[in-house]
């Protein structure tokens, strides 16, 4: 399994966190300190990206605004997007999937369901 | 400039433009009512730009009411405005610290985050205090935030704390966070903690070993070394950023003249195999500090311009290392490269090897 | 001095964060060299005690700010980010023309914002020149603005030397320059005529309020002298500046969104660019 995966988290920890486990499965990983950054990073890689993994609660740009503006690209209408958050009400998880994610786990991540959801969203 | 009064009305102009200079002159006004009434609108307003607008006239006002009109925008159900929220009260500085330190008992655990994001950015020994009070928090989240802030902000007042934590938790991410922290902040119970929980290669967790080689970073000795050299062989490729930055750490905070020759193959070994050219660069000249014999030969099989980093590093390891034969060969790369600042770092290593006696541009 | 590649990654961060300008690993060099001469002026011994100092003892980001104008390079030529000039001219420019033409708009404002002696207008100039099929059909307005009146007075009178010409493509050369002297070339009258030079004070926040309806700003390698409140004022007020779906650039290694997420990001010809 391999690819390139954009995270988004304004916690320095998550980002390294996220980045172990997820080199660890194989893929390349960029890291953005929030939607913003992300934002730009998405648009500035000329290799496709094979998922986003993105915090809601981010200065500049939220999750949700990032989601929303990444799926009102043609070239990124169609990216696996999960959202890895602290907030775990019921209206946090619709507001998600409304913005256009795929995908929503609650912090901590679990290293293993990390990796099976993609595994899963990639069609691997 | 048109009185307050106008100025709400212009904020709530059709114009998106009207609306943002009636923001922007309300930011100056700097009143309560302004306050009020930019806060009002900031929760209706739908243009992305008048927000961000509303945002930075408010984060330039001082009133006594800025304070807890804003943290009340920490309960909303909006993103935007909660963020806004936190940037705002971060501006603040220690005054604001006041403001925030009761929502630490805040039944939403997201509060009581907000809180900590809000303190990281003020800093200083109030802000780090209220960090501290979350090391306690009920909610695991909480308190891997607050010593990822503490350790960020180099808070060794609380070592003591976040080696309690390191000692005591089964969480694998706590446990992490503790370890990046104490990199930078640890002391010698910290080491022997690590010892501890770490005797040897195969004790340490496959996603524990990134932040273990980062605490090795900061804090290592020469005792690490051998297991240094196991995460060489067996993890090369994949944390080769965390292994220079552990051999860096240790080589740095420990006099060598030579290395010892079962890490000096290593790392030979290692700058030869599939790593960026960036971490290529870096081993070279960190190589240049040493006066191993094999060295030397190294630096002269990198010195080609094909590939600049690693030549560069070569250029700039030769200057170190101090072994004036190398004239020869750097006035020869300077035949053969046109690049500025290969040619530059070129000089300086021709200076520094001039400073060691003779005149190395008879050549 | 060593730089290790940990603190070159704090430190590029850091004006990441601060500034939105990014640098990649090929310039470790680059930045190596103008550290050594700020960690000097702060008596910092080491890399990581002169970020240390930055992050947290230098409250008012005055050290930072000297960092930042040392790494940035502040020459100025005609055709300067000569890629970023060609995703202007082959699409953003012919995008703005067909939108006024369907609705018969003949207008065309450009502004450079710190345009110091002149170069950059003026090779807007040369560009709409160049890319509009019929020139004389259009009103072009090119506002230049700079703090410094002895640029501008440069600027106006439009000659330079070969230093500055250096990456001007020889037609262009010869089409719009007149060489009174050998190693002397001035900008012909008819460029002279697109543009205005005024002075201004970018930081005065109600110098730009009354002007509208740009479709393009050019603010390149300008923000990263301003400070954080600074820079979010003045890219609000182009925002205001410019008409709906207007551009704006900025240098090519500083990144807006670090600055205003109002703007719409696209990506043509693999470089970014930013809309209102």
């Amino acid at each position: 399994m391999g690819g390139k995966i954009l995270v988004a988290d304004d916690s320095e920890m998550i980002r390294n966190f996220h980045s172990y486990i997820l080199k660890s499965a194989g893929f390349d990983v960029v890291t953005a300190v929030d939607g913003a950054d992300a934002l730009e990073k998405a648009y500035g890689s000329s290799a496709p990206w094979a998922v986003v993994i993105t915090d809601i609660n981010m200065p500049n740009l939220d999750g949700y605004a990032l989601i929303e503006r990444l799926r009102g690209e043609p070239e990124f209408e169609d990216i696996p997007i999960i959202i890895v958050s602290t907030e775990d009400e019921l209206k946090d998880k619709q507001r998600g999937f409304e913005a256009g994610a795929n995908a929503y786990l609650v912090k901590p991540t679990d290293p293993a369901t990390l990796i099976e959801m993609i595994k899963m969203l990639i069609g691997a | 400039m048109p009185g307050i009064d106008e100025l709400i009305k212009s904020l709530n102009s059709a114009s998106e433009k009207e609306r943002a200079f009636a923001a922007e002159d309300l930011g100056y006004e700097n009143s309560d009512e302004s306050v009020s009434a930019l806060v009002e609108r900031l929760q209706v307003e739908d243009s992305r730009f008048v927000r961000e607008v509303i945002v930075n006239a408010l984060k330039s006002m001082d009133t006594p009411l800025l304070i807890n009109t804003v943290v009340s925008l920490l309960y909303s159900d909006d993103a935007f405005t909660r963020n806004s929220a936190i940037d705002i009260l971060a501006g603040l500085g220690d005054k604001a610290v006041d403001g925030i330190r009761p929502l630490l008992a805040d039944p939403s655990k997201d509060v009581r985050k907000f809180v900590l994001d809000i303190a990281f950015h003020i800093g200083g020994a109030e802000a780090k205090a209220v960090l501290a009070e979350a090391l306690s928090d009920p909610e695991v989240n909480n308190v891997i935030t607050a010593v990822e802030y503490l350790g960020r902000l180099e808070s060794t007042e609380y070592t003591d704390r976040i080696n309690e934590l390191l000692r005591s938790t089964g969480n694998l991410l706590l446990r992490c966070t503790c370890l990046e922290a104490l990199a930078r902040i640890g002391d010698e119970t910290s080491q022997e903690i690590v010892t501890r929980l770490y005797p040897d290669y195969e004790s340490i967790g496959e996603l524990e070993k990134y932040s273990y080689l980062k605490f090795i970073a900061g804090k290592g000795t020469r005792d690490h070394l051998p297991l240094l050299l196991s995460f060489m062989r067996e993890k090369g490729p994949l944390m080769v950023k965390e292994i220079i930055n552990a051999l860096e750490g240790i080589l740095q905070r420990n006099g060598y003249d030579l290395l010892p020759s079962e890490l000096l193959s290593e790392i030979v070994h290692f700058i030869g195999s599939p790593i960026n050219d960036i971490n290529r660069y870096e081993l070279l000249v960190l190589l240049g500090e040493y006066k191993n014999p094999e060295i030397y030969s190294l630096f002269l099989r990198y010195l080609q311009p094909e590939n600049k980093l690693a030549c560069l590093g070569a250029v700039e390891g030769l200057g170190l290392y101090g072994n004036r034969d190398a004239v020869t060969y750097l006035n020869n790369l300077r035949q053969h490269t046109h690049d500025d600042e290969l040619l530059e770092a070129i000089e300086r290593s021709l200076e520094l090897l001039r400073g060691r006696g003779g005149d190395c541009w008879a050549d | 001095m060593d730089l290790p590649i940990e603190d070159f990654i704090a430190l590029r961060n850091l004006i990441y964060e601060r500034t939105g300008m990014f640098f990649g690993e090929n310039k470790i060099y680059y930045i190596k060299k103008r550290l050594h001469k700020r960690m000097q002026a702060c008596c910092a011994d080491t890399v990581h005690e002169y970020i240390r100092f930055l992050k947290f003892f230098d409250p008012k980001q005055r050290e930072f700010q000297e960092l930042v104008n040392l790494l940035t390079v502040n020459e100025t030529y005609f055709f300067r980010e000569f890629s970023q000039l060609k995703v202007f001219a082959e699409h953003c420019l012919p995008e703005i023309v067909e939108q006024k033409q369907r609705t018969g708009d003949t207008t065309l404002k450009l502004f450079s914002a710190g345009c110091s002696t002149g170069e950059e207008p003026y090779t807007l100039a040369i560009i709409l020149s160049e890319m509009l099929d019929d020139p004389t059909q259009w009103e072009v307005m090119i506002k230049a603005v700079d703090i410094d009146e002895n640029v501008l007075k440069t600027a106006r009178r439009g000659v330079y030397d070969p230093r500055s010409v250096k990456d001007v493509p020889p037609a262009y050369l010869q089409k719009y320059f007149t060489t009174p002297s050998p190693g002397v070339f001035a900008v012909k009258p008819e460029l002279q005529e697109m543009v205005v030079f005024e002075h201004l004070n970018l930081m005065d926040r109600r110098a730009l309020r009354y002007e509208n309806n740009y479709d393009f700003i050019f603010c390149r390698n300008v923000l990263i002298y301003f400070d954080d409140a600074a820079r979010k004022q003045l890219v609000e007020r182009f925002y205001t500046m410019l008409n709906k779906g207007g551009f704006i650039f900025l240098g090519h290694a500083e990144s807006l969104s670090r600055i205003s997420t109002a703007f719409k990001i696209r990506k043509m010809d693999g470089h970014i660019v930013y809309q209102a």
